[in-house]
């Protein structure tokens, strides 16, 4: 008796928890987040009913991108307006939030949305490896699904979507190494990334050695510029003046500092401390300005990726996350799009270059 | 006892003798020897190239330094310096690019920086609400107003052919154009502080506010002039800032290290932030050790967190001298109210 009674308790004790479970993981965006709701379609669907369900699926849900900066950075704003056009079609209110390059602002945007539940799914563009660790736990607990953009995160999410930046600086220094054989000059490069202790920056640096190293290139020294052209300027100008033609490159790991040092090296070629056409400024994606810098002969080469295809891809990732019905952060993937190598010969030709803001 | 004291000559410690020399040769003295360690630990450093481009980079910073120190002298303080440099140069680039002729959009930033002056001006001497504070807010103003109302790009280039991309290119009498822009409001400037009454008053002022006024100097319109003076000078380093790199970022995050460099080259000068001590010579030489310094860390490669620890550590050590050189006394101690 005692024993059946011990089952019985047991028995109401655990459906009453899945009962709970089950209210606080709505899949509704009235209340909880989205993950972990019913699978939108089976094995089979009728023709129009495709179309009404995965609108169904999406309608009313919120969707937050918070990028590190908005407004004005054609990167962002490229991902943003891709997902303002996707969203806004199948019925889901999206919403920018615009950190302005501050990263605690960043941080408390992101804790705000989470402990409001206001969200169905956010999709982030992480600053460096384990800032948003805590933030993209919080959102999994919460019930939302998060996409990591740009630069992955140690707490990896439901997906991520970026570049692959280790085989992309690989395919530009290969670039630039053949260029500095075809000129004879010397086997000397010079490296300019962001802060230099970023996941983003090592990552440039990584593929560029993996590079160079074998092939018997000395980089002659590694100069952080925290993102910033200023910084970036200073440090092409100071290095130029310094090593002067004993130098054949400079790899910089973002594509907007680049047209600053690609302004430092024609200055210097100006001012005669240099040959000109005898340093190459190589980089990492195609903003459409420094495309405009390429054409101008400012700056050589880059290994260009897809960038709408980022914001394309994150909006699939989302429905998918949406349609699956399986709570936040049970899956986890990682997906790269495509890059390659673009220079003057062939940047008007290539699709992923010179990406713009809308 | 009086006359006593009055005929014993007082046997001077070392640190009243420091304390007595010009700020600016003891800089001086540093510089050199800092360009001596950096000509014997890093290759190419002490050429005429680069002596030419580290005075060159330092020219920016240098001009807003000068406008600051204007500003201390008088015992104020001016944060919305680097707000008004970038922002007026982010504003007018942004201005050219959708069609505007160059100097209408010159004019029209200088307007503003010229109403920033004056409103930091008259918060300041005649509302009398601390410099600290309401340089802050005009800086913060000015800022968010730009970048809400004018800006739509985060980067903007500088047409090559532009008046403001002359300002760092060529040469005038065989000194390249942007260390000869520096140097004239240099010159300018001790001219100002030096042999002009609104120069020697304003330092009056600075050293005791309420002798100045007693005394009938206008002190509510010098300190107005001290902050048009600055905004001006701020416009003219946002103005170099841009010739010099190119093109112009307009994130918050890049507005910090030019306030952070400029407030650095001052008080490394020996510009004293209780006003009233300090001179021209101190800002250049000021002026002169960071961009050496700055020259030394990116030639060395040191990493951002390093570079800044370097930083904020001379920083410290100059405040820490200036504090022991001249310690603190009761007339002093009065005017810690930034």
């Amino acid at each position: 008796m005692k024993k059946k009674l011990t089952a019985l308790l047991t028995a109401a004790a655990t459906a009453m928890t899945l009962a709970g479970c089950t209210v606080d993981r709505g899949g509704s965006s009235a209340g909880g987040g989205a993950g972990g709701g019913k699978q939108t379609f089976g094995r089979n669907v009728q023709l129009f009913d495709a179309h009404k369900k995965t609108h169904e699926a999406m309608k009313g849900k919120r969707i937050a991108f918070v990028p590190i900066l908005y407004k004005g950075y054609n990167l962002t704003l490229n991902w943003g307006s891709t997902m303002e056009r996707a969203f806004g079609n199948l019925g889901a209110d999206f919403r920018v939030y615009d950190p302005n390059f501050d990263t605690d602002k960043m941080v408390k945007i992101i804790n705000d949305l989470v402990a409001r539940r206001a969200v169905d799914v956010l999709i982030l563009h992480n600053p460096d490896v384990g800032v948003l660790t805590k933030q993209i736990d919080a959102a999994e607990r919460a019930g939302i699904h998060t996409v990591v953009v740009n630069m992955v995160s140690s707490r990896l999410g439901d997906a991520f979507i970026g570049v692959d930046s280790v085989h992309a600086a690989e395919d530009i220094t290969r670039r630039a190494v053949q260029d500095c054989e075809k000129r004879g000059a010397p086997k000397r490069m010079a490296i300019i990334d962001g802060p230099g202790n970023d996941a983003a920056s090592l990552m440039w640096s990584k593929g560029v050695h993996h590079v160079l190293d074998p092939a018997g290139y000395e980089v002659v020294t590694t100069a952080h510029t925290q993102w910033q052209n200023a910084l970036a300027q200073q440090a092409a100008a100071s290095i130029t003046q310094q090593q002067k033609n004993n130098i054949c490159a400079y790899m910089v790991a973002y594509d907007l500092n680049a047209i600053a040092v690609g302004d430092a090296v024609a200055d210097a070629a100006e001012r005669g401390v240099i040959r000109p056409d005898s340093i190459g400024v190589y980089t990492m994606a195609a903003d459409t300005r420094w495309c405009d810098a390429l054409r101008a002969g400012k700056v050589t080469a880059s290994a260009a990726y897809d960038v709408q295809g980022v914001g394309e891809a994150a909006v699939v990732t989302a429905q998918q996350l949406v349609q699956g019905g399986a709570p936040a952060g049970s899956t986890h993937t990682v997906a790269y799009v495509s890059h390659t190598v673009v220079d003057r010969s062939n940047v008007d030709d290539t699709t992923i270059a010179c990406y713009k803001g809308r | 006892m009086g006359v006593a004291a009055v005929d014993a000559r007082p046997d001077l410690s070392p640190r009243d003798r420091l304390a007595r020399v010009e700020q600016g040769f003891f800089v001086l003295g540093i510089t050199a020897l800092l360009c001596l360690a950096g000509a014997v630990t890093t290759d190419g450093f002490l050429t005429g190239g680069n002596v030419e481009n580290l005075l060159r980079l330092s020219a920016a910073f240098g001009i807003l330094a000068v406008g600051e120190a204007v500003v201390i002298l008088a015992k104020g303080i001016d944060l919305s310096v680097a707000g008004v440099a970038l922002g007026c140069a982010q504003a007018t680039l942004a201005f050219m690019a959708d069609g505007m002729s160059e100097w209408q959009a010159i004019a029209l930033l200088a307007g503003v920086a010229l109403v920033v002056g004056v409103v930091n001006g008259i918060l300041v001497a005649y509302l009398e609400v601390p410099a600290l504070f309401a340089t802050l807010a005009t800086g913060l103003l000015t800022i968010g107003g730009i970048d809400i109302l004018l800006l739509d790009q985060n980067f903007y280039s500088l047409p090559a052919s532009s008046a403001i991309s002359e300002l760092s290119s060529g040469s005038v009498l065989g000194v390249p154009r942007a260390i000869f822009v520096a140097g004239a409001v240099f010159v300018l400037a001790w001219l100002f502080v030096s042999y002009t009454v609104a120069g020697r008053l304003t330092r009056a002022m600075g050293d005791n506010f309420d002798t100045a006024r007693s005394s009938g100097a206008p002190v509510r319109p010098l300190q107005v002039l001290g902050y048009v003076v600055s905004a001006l000078l701020a416009l003219l380093a946002g103005y170099m800032t841009v010739s010099v790199q190119g093109s112009v970022q307009t994130t918050v995050t890049s507005f910090d290290p030019l306030l952070f460099t400029a407030l650095t080259v001052t008080v490394i000068g020996g510009v004293s932030l209780s006003g009233g001590r300090g001179t021209i010579l101190g800002v250049l030489a000021g002026a002169l050790f960071v961009g050496v310094l700055n020259n030394l860390l990116i030639l060395r490669g040191l990493s951002s967190p390093l570079q800044d620890l370097v930083r904020g550590g001379v920083l410290i050590a100059a405040i820490a001298l200036d504090a022991w050189l001249h310690p603190r006394d009761e007339e002093t101690a009065r005017s810690d109210e930034l």
